[in-house]
């Protein structure tokens, strides 16, 4: 197979050997967990229990109501102990008293719900399993086979890219995993009208590539595909232009040209469900960085509070200079430990002033060395203008803002650290704005 | 606990302004250390000058915007004041020095708003303000040994690659000093190409710099000298086209932001950079073309921006990119043909008005050995032999004539040292007061006169028109005693009496010729009461040498000499 190199990117220090040889820890059980009806892209799933109600784990606790939205489940047995507003966002509390009775699991094939090569049913079982994509953009993963497209899906593409620096979530699952990632891969091919599924590995992952390995047969269905470490190369986008050759355009998603990518912690996520009937409600999380005594990949259950998982790791709090959720490039930082885990935090880290790299902001000098770097073959450095003029509709109208994809390549790379990704933030805003009227 | 709030990315490269600009340093110490090994002190303090006087200003002015003065420290306004420093003559007074920085780093960066926001490379703005203002001292540089002339450019452009060459113990040797700096002219910083081949590979390896740009831009340069019949060695290793190529092409504020942008500026800058070299007398040519290329280099942008991932290229902008270069190319081809063809009808032309030009004059048929003849204090002698191998000699001169226009005159010289016979070739006299000129029986009357024969206002001037025909005799006059002069000299004397008497090749020479012009003018004062002047004709003799032996701007000539003349011709009318 002919792999393309994506256009710029860079090279941020990957310090992925903090963690890359650690196994997966379970993390013990706490006594209170707070899960969020929002964690997925799309309508927030709504309560189905009140303040008082005895669940089990893995007891479906908040519904979805519409298409683009996911269930949402209880981690563990317990007493509901409050449910809260935040911002806009419920809060469901659970006790837990550490009796750990599930739900009565009802795995795919036990029910014998598979029957053909029929979506609806399929669909509605991954939604009802609350999966979304945990690669970090929560995007609800039953949408990727929805409907009518379905049929059309002829490439499977396994994102184990897993570009961004200090994370090994995607990793550890490729090693440790590999057989129950093979087996539904597999199965993929009974419920699904494809013909071949692509493993897209970053080749810096040489423990995930052989293990892999050694599991692919000569029918050449399944694939693997070691591809350049270069950040963003897992990017949906760039993955597939990467790997088949094809560019697909803002606003368009990729079962439109016949492909669906799906995050290796979602395959496992898919297997679980499909093989053992167990919803999502368990996540493996990186947490690293040099603010971290014991960097390493814990199992945590969905819900769980940032601060326990950071305390369970060991942070040094004097030194800790940022904390944050998902990987140095795309996430985000947090101000204090009140935030807890969600489906697509795929990394905690805490991050120490030197390795941050954080100068003052000067005058742009036309280096270049964002449009070299973007990606997306944008003109990053006009959008800090623009922004400060105040002229957003210019940055859409003329630089095609929308197609960023907001990997922050342009910002890393500048050497001036002009506030590109801030600037493209506010335009995006601004547009939206616009858009709606306001 | 409260941790650091930031948008993503929450890392950052390990790269800043600072170290960009250090590295430009870094890159230039090969330079600054070959300009100090060729010319001493006068380098280290012309760098000093330029830096101290770059940064105070760079500072006050900072402190004016209401920013802080430490600006000064991130290395932009060093980069800039080496820069100027090293594309300097070594010669340059300090304060002018001081000055070119002021104004470079004041006007060419601070006005704009400081480091990123000018839209010109400073040190270029810098340099071209010197020369604009001081051009007498910046049109002219000098070796390491004192030397003065032009650079090695102008030298090859007008006196020939080969002569260069021939001066210097063959082609290979030439190469060899045009590459290592030595005995050649130029800036400081820019005659050593080694040490900015050196600086190159820094920079290109700490990806400061897109190799391309460079290559691209001398290359460019290079292949339009070879098309143009030069040897593009000498044309790309003369002058400051690597050093601009190198440093100044590069510079990311002043220049393209894509990629490809960055290529296309490069091609324009070679381009440009060869026809201001060609077709103009300014040094640093290469300097022009990169400030041509600042000012394009928005347009560049617009129409060299990268694909959008998912999006169809803007063909309309390719095609019209496209078409603007071919017709670029298609233009420069068009001149050059033009200019080769029109070359070789004046040569048919010339050679065919020569034969009869020389059958006229001898009224005899001679030998040449050597059509192209030796040019010795301001005139071109070619030895002609007859049966008795008695040396004649054609001289092809100009003598000054009024508004000062030149005229083009041939003369024959006989063995005893007399006139053969005299042919105009070229004059461009107003009619009435010159007409004479080229009439038969005038021409016809200098036979046989030698160099005692004195001025007969009668015979030999136009009623009206004195100065002319005065200054026509003193030049006749002049080329006799010169020819005397030349069959005196051998070969071998004859450097001797370039150094003693010409002067032009010292910076001495300058000086005297200043005072050479200030006494002719005098003694054309005193000619106004009716005293011709001996002195005269030595001094318009002198500066003519001095002229072409040294390719100073002919304008800066041509403007005293008109000045001279038109107020002469005035009082001659008066009286």
């Amino acid at each position: 197979m002919k792999i393309l190199k994506p256009r710029g990117g860079v090279h941020p220090k990957e310090m992925k050997e903090l963690t890359s040889d650690k196994n997966i820890e379970v993390m013990p059980d706490l006594k209170e967990y707070k899960v969020s009806l929002h964690q997925h892209i799309g309508v927030p799933a709504f309560p189905m229990v009140s303040v008082g109600d005895y669940v089990m784990a893995g007891q479906e606790i908040g519904k979805c109501t519409a298409m683009l939205s996911v269930a949402v489940h209880s981690p563990v047995s317990g007493y509901i102990k409050d449910i809260v507003k935040e911002n806009n966002e419920t809060f469901i509390i659970v006790e837990n008293d550490f009796e750990n009775k599930w739900v009565d699991l009802k795995p795919w094939y036990d029910t014998n719900l598979f029957v053909g090569k029929t979506s609806t049913k399929f669909v509605t079982f991954i939604r009802e399993m609350g999966i979304c994509g945990l690669g970090g953009a929560m995007f609800p993963t039953h949408m990727k086979f929805q409907a009518d497209e379905y049929e059309k899906i002829h490439t499977v593409i396994i994102n184990g890219a897993e570009c961004e620096p200090y994370l090994n979530s995607d990793n550890r699952i490729m090693v440790e995993k590999t057989s129950e990632i093979m087996i539904i891969l597999n199965r993929l091919f009974d419920f699904m009208n494809i013909n071949k599924v692509i493993i897209a590995v970053e080749d810096n992952k040489k423990e995930a590539i052989e293990k892999i390995r050694k599991f692919l047969d000569d029918s050449g269905k399944i694939e693997l595909a070691v591809l350049e470490s270069v950040y963003p190369q897992g990017g949906e986008k760039q993955i597939i232009k990467s790997l088949m050759g094809i560019e697909v355009p803002v606003h368009k998603i990729p079962m439109e040209y016949g492909m669906a990518v799906i995050n290796v912690g979602t395959l496992y996520a898919l297997y679980e469900g499909m093989y053992r009937g167990k919803p999502l409600i368990e996540r493996v999380v990186t947490v690293s960085g040099l603010g971290i005594k014991e960097p390493k990949n814990i199992l945590a259950k969905i819900g769980t509070p940032i601060k326990d998982i950071l305390d369970y790791a060991g942070i040094d709090r004097s030194k800790t200079y940022k904390v944050i959720l998902g990987g140095p490039m795309m996430g985000r930082t947090i101000g204090d430990e009140k935030e807890i885990l969600k489906k697509g935090t795929g990394g905690i880290l805490a991050l120490l002033k030197d390795e941050c790299n954080e100068y003052e902001t000067k005058a742009c000098i036309n280096c270049g060395a964002c449009v070299d770097v973007c990606p997306m073959g944008l003109m990053p450095l006009r959008y800090v203008e623009l922004a400060r003029k105040g002229d957003y509709s210019r940055m859409e109208k003329r630089y095609s803002l929308s197609s960023c994809i907001k990997c922050g390549c342009c910002e890393y790379a500048c050497p001036t650290k002009r506030p590109i990704i801030k600037s493209i933030f506010l335009g995006l805003k601004k547009l939206k704005e616009e858009k709606n009227g306001l | 606990m409260d941790y650091k709030l930031s948008a993503s990315p929450h890392v950052r490269k390990k790269d800043t302004l600072e170290m960009v600009m250090y590295d430009v340093v870094i890159a230039l110490l090969p330079c600054m250390a070959s300009a100090v090994y060729y010319f001493g002190w006068e380098a280290v303090k012309i760098m000093l000058v330029a830096v101290t006087s770059g940064l105070i200003t760079e500072a006050i002015l900072a402190r004016l915007m209401e920013k802080s003065w430490k600006c000064i420290l991130d290395g932009s306004g060093l980069v800039t004041a080496l820069l100027l420093a090293l594309i300097l003559p070594h010669l340059t007074p300090l304060w002018m020095v001081a000055l070119g920085s002021i104004f470079g780093i004041g006007v060419g960066k601070m006005a704009y708003g400081g480091v990123g926001e000018n839209i010109f490379n400073p040190a270029l703005v810098g340099r071209i303000f010197m020369m604009i203002s001081f051009p007498s001292t910046l049109y002219k540089f000098h070796t390491a040994d004192g030397l003065a002339g032009a650079t090695a450019f102008p030298l090859v452009k007008y006196m020939g690659a080969d002569w260069l060459a021939s001066n210097v113990g063959g082609k290979a040797e030439l190469y060899k000093n045009l590459f290592t700096g030595k005995e050649i002219l130029g800036s400081m910083g820019e005659i050593n190409k080694g040490a900015i081949l050196v600086g190159f590979l820094y920079l290109g390896f700490r990806k400061r710099l897109k190799w391309r740009v460079p290559l691209v831009v001398v290359l460019t340069s290079g292949l339009l000298s070879y098309l143009n019949g030069e040897d593009p060695i000498i044309s790309i290793l003369s002058g400051g086209l690597i050093f601009g190529a190198v440093y100044m092409c590069t510079d990311m504020v002043s220049g393209p932001v894509t990629e490809n942008g960055k290529a296309v500026f490069a091609i324009f800058v070679g381009t440009c950079a060869f026809f201001i070299r060609k077709y103009t007398s300014h040094p640093v040519g290469i300097g022009y073309a990169i400030l041509l290329g600042n000012v394009i280099a928005p347009l560049i942008n617009k129409y060299t921006e990268p694909r959008v991932y998912g999006k169809d290229r803007n063909m309309k902008k390719i095609y019209g990119i496209l078409s603007v270069v071919i017709l670029f190319i298609a233009g420069i081809f068009m001149l050059t043909s033009l200019d080769k063809i029109n070359q070789k009808r004046k040569e048919a032309r010339e050679e065919k008005i020569m034969s009869q030009v020389k059958s006229y004059i001898f009224q005899k048929d001679l030998r040449y050995d050597d059509e192209e003849g030796i040019y010795y204090e301001g005139y071109v002698f070619i030895p002609a032999y007859d049966e008795y191998e008695n040396r004649y000699y054609l001289v092809l001169g100009e003598a000054r004539g009024y508004g000062s226009k030149m005229i083009k005159f041939a003369m024959g010289i006989t063995p005893d040292k007399k006139i053969a016979g005299v042919r105009i070739l070229e004059a461009s006299e107003t009619e009435g007061l010159g007409a004479k000129i080229t009439d038969e029986k005038w021409m016809e009357h200098w036979r046989g006169m030698d160099s005692d024969y004195k001025f007969d206002k009668e015979k030999d001037a136009a009623a009206g028109a004195t100065y002319t025909y005065k200054n026509i005799h003193k030049t006749f006059n002049d080329v006799l005693v010169k020819s005397k002069n030349l069959s005196k000299d051998d070969s071998q004397e004859e450097e001797e009496e370039l150094d003693g008497e010409g002067g032009a090749t010292d910076t001495e020479g300058w000086g005297e010729e200043e005072t050479e012009t200030r006494d002719t003018q005098m003694s054309e004062t005193e000619e106004l009461d009716g005293e011709g002047g001996a002195t005269d004709t030595e001094g318009w003799g002198e500066e003519e040498t001095e002229t072409q032996d040294t390719q100073i701007s002919e304008t800066q000539d041509g403007e005293g000499g008109a000045t001279d003349s038109d107020w002469e011709e005035e009082g001659d009318s008066k009286w």
